[in-house]
């Protein structure tokens, strides 16, 4: 930076030097420098004295308060990660009470059909017919004549999908009908009871566990 | 909490702690745009932008002075503003001695004084504004919001001889422009 700046005939200090002396910013000996001369020199102090009503004025400028809040908005906090959710909050829980809900119509349904007979390939009521006889003829509330047969072995569906077997002697063969007497059936069901039994303990496990996720869920 | 446990917290996403640094610089941000650019509403906008530019560029912030690292984004906000296409180069000094914010008074002030003071401020900010940007700045940072010729030039990304020579400049020109209106000025400078 130059001292010194010629003006026509006069020797005096550069603007940049007065404006760097007014805020301390020279060396010590350029500091001392600037004073020496300002002490001889009256346009240079004038120049000075000027400059520091300048920055005076400048400097009592009023800070003007900031005329609302800059925050920065709610939805700028969408990145910020989201505290993690307990496993049993609700959308875990929806899919853990569909579960039971699934497990339950599956053993109503199984159920249904083990006591209606409904699964087609299983034979409905067993009845053997002369275990030991050659095929024999039954004649049933029918009039002698009017015969049918029925092969050994054969089955027979009672009316209303009751079980029953109808066991045909020799006694009875000939006669004009055969009583059905009826019996249950256990041969089937003890087929598919763990179906069912491991349906129902599933129902009442997801059922539960679901009852009480939700009241640790609402209670939070 | 100092600042330095206030960054850090903001850039792990904590919008909480950012916005005590906004609440802590919000004022002097505004207050340098509003001497930039002359006007409160866009001053405001640049307030705005400034905060959301930081909080948005936190994350290249590695290290240093952020209060400069702030500042140098609102001047920067100010300049692209000030060269954008619309804006109006000169304010009308009317409009700007009937804002509320040079509205500032005391109880010990007379109302002769309050006018004066007002106009006084008007006339300033209407000087500052036809203040060629780059010595704008400068004077700003400096004189007004009390920044060093280092903090200066480290906002403004110059060597410090060039914030001096800007700053001399723009002293002498506002030297110029207020030595019009001595009637408004404290009697120091009158009496030159």
């Amino acid at each position: 930076m130059k001292l010194f700046s010629r003006s026509s005939v006069d020797v005096h200090i550069s603007q940049e030097m007065v404006s760097a002396f007014l805020d301390g910013a020279l060396s010590t000996k350029e500091m001392s420098q600037v004073d020496l001369h300002m002490a001889s020199c009256e346009v240079c102090a004038q120049d000075a004295n000027e400059l520091r009503s300048v920055i005076s004025v400048l400097g009592a400028m009023p800070t003007v308060p900031a005329p609302r809040s800059f925050a920065i908005p709610v939805p700028a906090r969408a990145w910020v990660p989201e505290p993690s959710r307990p496993w049993w909050s609700p959308a875990p829980l929806m899919g853990l009470r569909a579960a039971a809900a699934g497990a339950a119509i599956a053993l109503a349904i199984v159920f249904a059909g083990d006591l209606s007979g409904g699964f087609g390939s299983s034979p409905d009521v067993p009845i053997q017919v002369g275990r030991t006889e050659p095929a024999p003829i039954i004649t049933s509330g029918t009039p002698a004549g009017a015969e049918k047969s029925l092969p050994l072995g054969e089955d027979i569906v009672v009316d209303g999908g009751t079980s029953a077997a109808v066991e045909v002697t020799a006694d009875t063969l000939g006669s004009a009908d055969i009583q059905p007497s009826l019996v249950v059936d256990d041969g089937f069901l003890l087929g598919l009871w763990p179906l069912e039994l491991g349906l129902l303990l599933l129902t009442v496990a997801l059922g539960g566990f679901n009852f009480v996720l939700r009241r640790r869920s609402s209670s939070r | 909490m100092d600042e330095q446990t206030l960054l850090q917290a903001s850039k792990n996403g904590d919008a909480e702690a950012y916005n005590s640094l906004v609440l802590q610089y919000q004022t002097p941000i505004y207050n340098v745009a509003l001497r930039m650019v002359g006007e409160t509403a866009v001053a405001e906008d640049i307030t705005q932008e400034t905060f959301v530019s930081a909080y948005r560029a936190l994350h290249t912030f590695a290290a240093g002075n952020f209060r400069a690292w702030l500042f140098r984004i609102a001047t920067n906000a100010c300049r692209d503003h000030l060269r954008s296409a619309h804006v109006r180069r000169n304010s009308s000094l009317d409009a700007l001695v009937e804002n509320p914010t040079f509205s500032v008074s005391s109880n010990e002030e007379s109302p002769e004084d309050y006018v004066v003071r007002r106009e006084l401020s008007g006339f300033i900010q209407e000087s500052l504004t036809r203040l060629p940007e780059d010595q704008r700045v400068v004077l700003i940072l400096v004189d007004i919001q009390a920044f060093s010729y280092e903090e200066a030039a480290q906002i403004l990304k110059t060597p410090v001889g060039t914030v001096k020579s800007r700053l001399s400049r723009a002293r002498e020109a506002m030297r110029a422009t207020l030595s019009t209106q001595r009637e408004l000025l404290p009697g120091q400078f009158r009496s030159g």
